[in-house]
């Protein structure tokens, strides 16, 4: 209906004008979704941002992946092995896979893409994740045969695959050669995904075509791997920077499918011809405490403040009850999440005021750092400062745009606490890694946790691992570096023509995954 | 006239050098790191910042950026974009003809309207007529543009289906197409314009109309029609074109705005988001471009002045 009056509309425009209809042939199988901001480039691991990753994530895959549950699981690899020693990871690539271009993918296109990422000469900020520079180091990359590759470590280190499935390195994205020209400048992906790049109009859209020679897993989908049976032809994405115009475009049957805040999920949960999908996500909204800050060295302030915060009301109210606290940094879909990361200081305002009068809290400003960018950042700040208020606390918003934040957050300074979030950890050591350490930056600096989190990251041994994050979570509690909200619910509406749909933690949007019902 | 447009181009140049000092300086001092920004908070060591540092030439001392970043905008390059890679200067052309092409339609549609209803107005002042224009137009000055472009969308996007809500076509590419995605950010704009300018052109004609030459011109038996529209509307309109002079100066710097809610890839857009994203080189050049687009529209609008008021001459 809604289709048949735009034609309408086009064709008064176009009877107005005096020629003939100018609307465009629709494709029979496209789906039209928004981006919030137009891709930094086409380049994987390199030119990057979170909606650059979601495209390169189409086009480019890596040797082993994420899966649902964010276990490692290989994607172009058909296995991998690990040595005894702990050191040399062997990859045993599948056969017939092919590249955009049409040729066979084999270890020496694997090896080239690794130097490419990994390499000396490499531009990508991914080359500091291998080099030593974060303690883990691939002292040699080699391709033993056309299907074996070959990487060797300097010392064991747990988290080395998780590292190579990061999304912002493209998972270590392997691409044909001829993706660069032959002065070694970028040109395009060449990659082996099920889809390939297609048109990009600069601050308007970008297509992603389907690729037909794709050779899919035989397993189910799963996660960022397993069989990938694109079924979509086009898949287009508008770049739409409000969200509220991004909603009236789904409305208006322009756009299918579209990430929205809470409220309009709310909204457009029983309204016909639409249907959302509600996944909580990896994503930990979070309130930093300053480590800089005179006024919060005292423990019993910090937790003074913890025991002001209700997350629970926090995160019904940003999530229109569709969401629920989970303070704990690791996620509650982690196989590490036990009933002792369930434990957080719980909201007792009587005890907040226990605890000011005891470390003799005289009134002191508490600035809450906040921006007002997608994220809840903003609703979050005002409501922790209504609480902290009401609990005694002289707690003053501070509202600035994003990039200040980041170099506050950079520099630990300029704030006593800040409305922040974390993108997705997928593993259990990573997700007390992303905010302890000696850097300024890092909201836990106490030496005992930094000496846990390094070896949580360096084990192996999956019981030892489970002791270590049970015991960094009551530290955590204990010493309050930060207080914890929830883990962000990401939205998603779309058109009841689109199926297939499925929300997953880490965030990324899986087009493979989407159907288009005629 | 060649004289003055050429001391005007001349006087130019040193507001364009006190232009670019400051440009580059306010944005130097602007809190944010464009290389945070591009690793988006995710930094893993200071050594993955510093690269990156490194790579975009924010590791030098900040007068050795500024004598660089001079050297290139006088061989006419601008650079390349932080974000994208895309060259500035083409970035900054393709991005200004969606914008020119969305302004000028806005404006000679706002001063179609504008101009009679201004003049209608003010002859029947006082009137009903009088104060349904005046309610009307402060009635569209009370309401946000945002939020005005978003009702655009609902009732004739989302609700009457008619246009299309996202998205652009350019005319060249598809002229009828092109259209449809016009209307709508164009009418937003529109009715802005037609909002002030008709305010405008009313106060003008209002202090015309009791001129003595007006009188005359009525008393010697001419029809009211040509009185005002020889008469009143060339003296009224000269304070109203210097209005349009600096509103089309603004609206052609970007309207932000309007772009954003009807996702046009305009200058506005372009400038919000060089501005969160850090990205120096566009937004140096983007408002380099602002300054000369200000230059050059108001020495156009002293040009047109001199057709509409007689008592101002170029010399």
């Amino acid at each position: 209906m809604k289709l048949g009056k735009r034609l309408f509309g086009t064709a008064i425009v176009a009877a107005m004008l005096g020629l003939g209809s100018g609307a465009p042939a629709v494709a029979e199988s496209t789906i039209r979704m928004a981006l919030n901001a137009d891709i930094r480039g086409t380049n994987p691991g390199v030119t990057r941002d979170g909606n650059t990753d979601v495209i390169h994530g189409h086009i480019v895959e890596g040797l082993v992946t994420y899966a649902d549950n964010f276990d490692i699981i290989p994607m172009l690899a058909d296995s991998f092995e690990l040595s005894d020693d702990g050191l040399t990871y062997t990859f045993h690539l599948r056969k017939g896979v092919l590249f955009h271009n049409g040729e066979e993918m084999t270890s020496e296109d694997v090896l080239w893409s690794w130097n490419r990422l990994a390499g000396e000469e490499s531009e990508s900020h991914c080359k500091n994740y291998f080099n030593g520079k974060n303690g883990l180091k691939v002292v040699s990359a080699e391709a033993v045969d056309p299907y074996t590759f070959k990487l060797t470590l300097d010392k064991p280190f747990a988290v080395f695959l998780a590292t190579m499935a990061r999304f912002d390195c493209g998972s270590m994205g392997v691409l044909h050669p001829d993706s660069v020209n032959a002065d070694g400048s970028w040109n395009t992906p060449i990659g082996t995904g099920p889809y390939m790049l297609g048109d990009h109009e600069p601050g308007r859209y970008v297509e992603l075509k389907r690729f037909a020679d794709y050779a899919s897993r035989d397993e189910p989908a799963n996660g960022y791997g397993g069989g990938k049976h694109a079924s979509v032809d086009t898949l287009r994405f508008t770049i739409v920077g409000e969200g509220a115009v991004a909603k009236t475009a789904l409305q208006a049957g322009d756009l299918d499918l579209v990430q929205i805040d809470a409220t309009a999920a709310a909204e457009l949960k029983d309204e016909p011809g639409f249907k959302i999908d509600a996944t909580q996500s990896a994503v930990w909204d979070t309130y930093l405490l300053s480590p800089a800050s005179p006024l919060l060295k005292d423990v019993r302030i910090r937790k003074a403040m913890a025991h002001a915060i209700d997350p629970e009301q926090i995160m019904a109210a940003i999530t229109e009850g569709f969401g629920k606290a989970s303070p704990s940094p690791v996620p509650p879909m982690s196989k590490n999440f036990t009933e002792v990361q369930a434990q957080y200081n719980e909201y007792d305002v009587a005890k907040a005021k226990e605890l000011m009068a005891e470390a003799g809290y005289g009134g002191e400003e508490i600035t809450i750092l906040a921006t007002r960018r997608s994220g809840a950042y903003y609703e979050r700040a005002l409501m922790a400062q209504a609480m902290l208020m009401d609990a005694g606390f002289n707690a003053k918003l501070e509202v600035v745009e994003w990039g200040t934040q980041l170099e506050a957050y950079r520099s630990g300074d300029g704030y006593t606490m800040q409305s922040f979030s974390f993108s997705p950890r997928l593993h259990a050591g990573l997700s007390f890694e992303m905010f302890t350490g000696e850097a300024v930056r890092k909201a836990w600096q106490d030496p005992e946790a930094v000496a846990l989190v390094y070896e949580a990251l360096q084990t192996n041994d999956k019981d030892r691992l489970q002791e270590i994050i049970d015991d960094l979570q009551r530290r955590f509690n204990e010493e309050v570096p930060a207080i914890g909200l929830g883990h962000r619910m990401l939205f998603t509406g779309m058109s009841d023509k689109v199926d297939g749909f499925k929300g997953w933690g880490a965030g990324l949007l899986r087009g493979w995954m989407l159907k288009l019902d005629s | 006239m060649f004289f003055f447009v050429l001391r005007r181009i001349v006087m130019a140049i040193p507001t364009f050098a006190i232009v670019a000092v400051i440009i580059f300086t306010l944005i130097r001092a602007l809190p944010g790191d464009p290389a945070l920004m591009m690793l988006g908070g995710n930094i893993d060591d200071e050594s993955t910042l510093e690269m990156m540092r490194r790579q975009l030439g924010l590791d030098q001392p900040l007068p050795i950026q500024f004598l660089a970043w001079l050297r290139e905008v006088f061989s006419g390059n601008l650079g390349v974009s932080i974000l994208t890679g895309q060259d500035v200067g083409a970035l900054l052309l393709d991005r200004f003809s969606v914008t020119a092409t969305v302004v000028l339609l806005a404006m000679v549609s706002a001063l179609v309207v504008a101009i009679p209803a201004g003049l209608i107005a003010a002859h029947r002042h006082n009137t009903a007529t009088d104060y349904a224009i005046v309610v009307l137009t402060i009635l569209k000055l009370s309401m946000p543009s945002f939020w005005v472009g978003l009702m655009l969308l609902v009732l004739f996007g989302a609700i009457l289906g008619w246009l299309p809500t996202v998205g652009f076509v350019s005319m060249s590419q598809d002229f009828g197409l092109g259209v449809t995605y016009l209307i709508l950010p164009v009418t937003s704009l529109a009715l802005s314009e037609i909002a002030i300018m008709t305010r405008m052109m009313r106060a003008g004609s209002l202090e015309i109309l009791s001129r003595d030459y007006v009188t005359h011109a009525r008393a010697k038996g001419l029809p009211e029609r040509r009185v005002l529209w020889r008469h009143v509307f060339p003296n009224a309109f000269a304070p109203t074109l210097t209005m349009v002079g600096i509103a089309l100066a603004g609206l052609l710097a970007g309207a932000a705005v309007t772009e954003t809610v009807f996702t046009l890839p305009g200058l506005g857009k372009l400038l919000v988001d060089s501005i969160y994203g850090r990205d120096y080189p566009v937004l140096q050049g983007a408002l380099l471009f602002i300054a000369a687009v200000y230059v050059l529209t108001n020495l156009l609008v002293d040009i047109a002045y001199s057709f509409f008021d007689p008592k101002v001459r170029l010399s």
